[in-house]
């Protein structure tokens, strides 16, 4: 076949690389020690693990590019691991492998058996067919024979092979890849080096817990694979939790990192930083200066319902609320569809209530936002549940608030310029507020106008 | 490969020298590799940045141009995976498309060439490049790209059967 074909390789490879010439060039020197300084992502990555270190997360230590002169051969352990063992465990089904461990250009055949455990926790062994001929062998522990597996291919130490990848759980709200390499017909278990922190899982990463709100800090994690390699990603900012709600910004900056299989221990190398979005469902590179997004600051929700008045609750879950004037007081009554009527009152105090419900911080009860004052501002929410009387939740400070018009409910420290934008949030039967960060407002104050400092 | 790692104590290489008499080379070699000019002189200004960086100097050249042969090579690799990265990890080929004033001047039938080339794997596209560009024996393609000579041999012989299959397809579209 190839005799033409290869001459005409030749001739296209020639063609094309005769395209550049010696005057193509850009004129540059050779460069020099005291000219070469690290690359962007290098110095962004110390910048962003100082930071990290002040607020003592153990979280992205990058190594810097491998320095080929210091470095001797990893070591590379051997397994021990007789051939024999599992070989009569029971079947898992449903594995459906992409992985070429021989590096022959073809996806080899996997088989998996779970050691038999009355909690289904026991070990799994995995068989495998290289389709170059011969047959390798593991035995590891995932966590559980009861999950389907679905090994992968990524050539982490760059000898044209795979390495095989295994996608387990580490708890229900992440998960984290297992890696094995082939070492005499054998896979072994290899992974980061003992007190590497760089995260390599996916899902929330504990940063600390923020001294003055008490809420926990989570960096928003995350690995996968592409192109052959396995690469992790971790939030340069940390973002507040509770409970299941966690606070986190879309777009969010985040560092990359990919792996290199070196010796026996996975080592990351510094990558681009990429912008996150979960929206969008993308990673992209950010944009000169991009930070952190912002919430979706919907307009202001400033329909309100007095004394003698009723309304339908827009948003959140169906309720009629009304006001009653009783003496120099108001009594809100609010009435789930198919609940009973519950009603609130602050003696002295002219209630109003906001038509739009806080639906963005009660998500499982029938809520209404009011104010007291008669400034047009949410002063607290009234959870109504079905079947009970009125919890009132009051505003945790009094720093300026407004409902938004998809139920959110966000504060901001100061009328205009630099303030520190906020938003509630239920904690039982309080409310506190969630900090969101540092935003710049036009003049004119107009909220919905925030925007990054 | 470390094949430059070795401090025998005898005179370093000249890296002006190699500069001069190498850049050319090694930019058409990352052109190959990521088909786009300004890409491939970037990759191998960091090439020679890391040998300028070096706390052992090289003193075989022969191993200094291997050394800088495999840093263009991995260079180009992360090139093109930055370039994915800018499309969002969605690449349909990964290499990029190539220009309008590139197409005019390639003659037809190197073009359906490099077309096929590009939809080839990355290993593949590779080999090809150093074995029929290069000029390289399977021993130093081997070295260059980390792998075994038999993996050399069988990935060219692949990449071939590829080669003919893709420009096939182009052929009686």
């Amino acid at each position: 076949m190839s005799n033409e074909l290869e001459q005409r390789l030749a001739a296209a490879l020639e063609a094309r690389a005769g395209q550049v010439g010696p005057d193509d060039l850009t004129p540059r020197g050779l460069p020099g020690p005291a000219g070469r300084g690290p690359s962007r992502a290098v110095w962004v990555g110390l910048a962003a693990a100082a930071c990290l270190a002040a607020v003592g997360a153990g979280v992205v230590v990058p190594r810097l590019l491998a320095d080929l002169d210091a470095s001797q051969p990893p070591p590379v352990s051997r397994p021990d691991v007789p051939p024999d063992v599992g070989q009569d465990w029971e079947p898992i089904g449903g594995v459906e492998s992409d992985v070429d461990l021989d590096g022959d250009g073809e996806a080899d055949r996997v088989r998996l058996r779970g050691e038999p455990d009355p909690d289904f926790e026991g070990r799994t062994r995995l068989d495998v067919e290289l389709s170059g001929g011969g047959s390798a062998y593991g035995v590891v522990a995932l966590g559980s024979t009861l999950a389907t597996y679905s090994p992968r291919g990524a050539d982490l130490d760059l000898d044209g092979a795979d390495e095989m990848v295994l996608t387990v759980d580490v708890d229900e709200a992440t998960t984290a890849p297992r890696v094995l390499d082939l070492r005499d017909d054998v896979l072994v278990e290899v992974a980061p080096a003992a007190g590497d922190g760089t995260p390599l899982v996916a899902g929330p990463v504990r940063a600390g817990t923020d001294p003055a709100t008490g809420l926990v800090e989570q960096r928003a994690a995350d690995w996968w694979l592409a192109d052959g390699t396995l690469r992790s990603s971790v939030s340069e900012s940390a973002y507040p939790a509770l409970g299941m709600s966690w606070w986190v910004p879309d777009p969010f900056v985040a560092q990359v990192v990919t792996w290199r299989l070196e010796g026996d221990v996975l080592v990351p190398r510094l990558d681009e930083d990429v912008c996150i979005s979960r929206l969008e469902e993308e990673r992209r590179p950010c944009e000169p200066g991009e930070q952190d997004g912002l919430p979706d600051l919907a307009p202001v929700a400033d329909d309100l319902v007095g004394a003698g008045e009723s309304a339908r609750l827009i948003g959140g879950l169906p309720a009629t609320a009304r006001i009653i004037r009783s003496g120099r007081s108001d009594r809100v009554v609010v009435t789930p569809d198919g609940g009973r009527p519950s009603g609130f009152t602050i003696f002295g105090k002219r209630l109003r209530v906001f038509t739009t419900a806080p639906s963005a911080l009660v998500l499982d009860e029938v809520a209404a936002a009011y104010d007291e004052d008669g400034d047009d501002r949410p002063d607290g929410v009234l959870v109504a549940p079905t079947d009970g009387p009125i919890t009132p939740l009051r505003a945790p400070d009094d720093q300026r608030a407004w409902l938004a018009e998809d139920g959110a409910v966000y504060t901001v420290s100061g009328g205009s310029g630099r303030v520190e934008l906020g938003q509630w949030a239920r904690d039982g039967d309080d409310l506190l507020v969630v900090p969101l960060g540092t935003v710049c407002l036009p003049d004119d104050g107009d909220v919905t106008a925030a925007e990054r400092c | 490969m470390r094949a430059g790692s070795v401090d025998d104590g005898g005179p370093s290489v000249g890296l002006e020298e190699l500069y001069a008499t190498h850049r050319l080379s090694l930019v058409r070699l990352a052109l190959l590799l990521v088909d786009d000019v300004a890409a491939a002189e970037d990759v191998v200004h960091d090439a020679f940045a890391r040998m300028v960086a070096r706390r052992t100097p090289l003193r075989d050249p022969h191993a200094a141009l291997g050394y800088l042969r495999t840093s263009v090579v991995n260079g180009s690799r992360s090139a093109l995976r930055r370039r994915r990265t800018a499309r969002a990890y969605a690449p349909p080929l990964d290499v990029a498309p190539t220009s309008p004033e590139d197409s005019a001047v390639l003659a037809e039938e190197h073009r359906a060439v490099l077309d096929g080339l590009a939809r080839l794997g990355r290993r593949q596209r590779e080999v090809l490049v150093l074995r029929y560009w290069s000029g390289l024996s399977e021993a130093d393609i081997a070295a260059t790209l980390g792998i075994s000579r038999g993996t050399v041999k069988s990935t060219a012989s692949r990449a071939l059967v590829a080669l003919e299959r893709v420009m096939t397809q182009e052929a009686d579209r």
